[in-house]
């Protein structure tokens, strides 16, 4: 499906398993996904600001890093806007860097993503998204999986570097 | 509107009845087994989350879940 989609010699970057439970009153705000994890820290032209998660490195890297990028969700159970299924605006991911306070709900639609259990939402890092409070007391399990084709200039390297199987 | 399309104008695309119920309860498994102790997970009663997660998980289900997609 990746080779179709994307072409080859694409490799996993990061991952992230995100359990929303039936009661939860987690939610996100609209936000894109501007920063990569790497391996350690480094002084690199275009690369800022530079953040610490739990012991992981991330920063921001150029453009070309993230309009490269994808993201793949993998559904472990039926999502819809009850249970925190995203919200997005479509085609925000082809304007660059787009603070979500200059959204312009006059001219942007908001769309949501409802997916099913064993689904997948593939979706592009740049692209503007949200997550609403669960009001159905549905879980909301998903694996987060982002890839990309490109390798980091020295000395930086991805830190959740997973080449796939041939 | 194909997937590619999707993904290439809207930034996203939905793609249903890719893993069958027994790949997602396996992958449940996997990540029920993990050990919930160590610094990438984050734990609160509105959001559990494990970061880094593909080396969280023992390779054979890793693997299990690219054998078991249906696509």
């Amino acid at each position: 499906m990746i080779d179709t989609l994307f072409g080859k010699d694409y490799h996993v970057v990061k991952s992230i398993y995100f359990d929303k439970p039936g009661g939860s009153n987690w939610f996100v705000s609209y936000h894109q996904d501007l920063t990569i994890s790497v391996k350690e820290k480094a002084v690199v032209e275009g690369y800022a600001p530079w953040t610490v998660k739990q012991e992981q490195y991330a920063v921001q890297p150029p453009l070309s890093i993230l309009e490269n990028n994808f993201t793949i969700r993998i559904h472990l159970d039926d999502t819809d806007e009850n249970n925190g299924a995203l919200r997005v605006v479509p085609g925000s991911h082809l304007k660059g860097i787009y603070r979500p306070e200059t959204i312009d709900w006059e001219k942007e639609v908001e769309e949501t993503c409802a997916v099913q259990k064993g689904g997948l939402m593939i979706m592009r890092p740049l692209l503007l998204h949200a997550s609403s409070r669960t009001t159905n007391q549905h879980p909301r399990r998903v694996i987060h999986i982002e890839f990309s084709s490109l390798e980091l200039p020295l000395p930086l390297h991805w830190s959740e570097r997973v080449n796939l199987p041939g | 509107m194909n997937h590619s399309t999707a993904i290439a104008e809207k930034g996203f695309t939905v793609i249903n009845n890719v893993f069958d119920t027994a790949a997602v309860d396996a992958l449940i498994a996997c990540i029920e087994k993990a050990d919930s102790v160590k610094d990438t997970f984050r734990r609160t009663k509105d959001l559990f989350a494990i970061r880094n997660s593909s080396k969280k998980y023992p390779l054979p289900c890793r693997w299990y879940s690219y054998r078991h997609c249906r696509r």
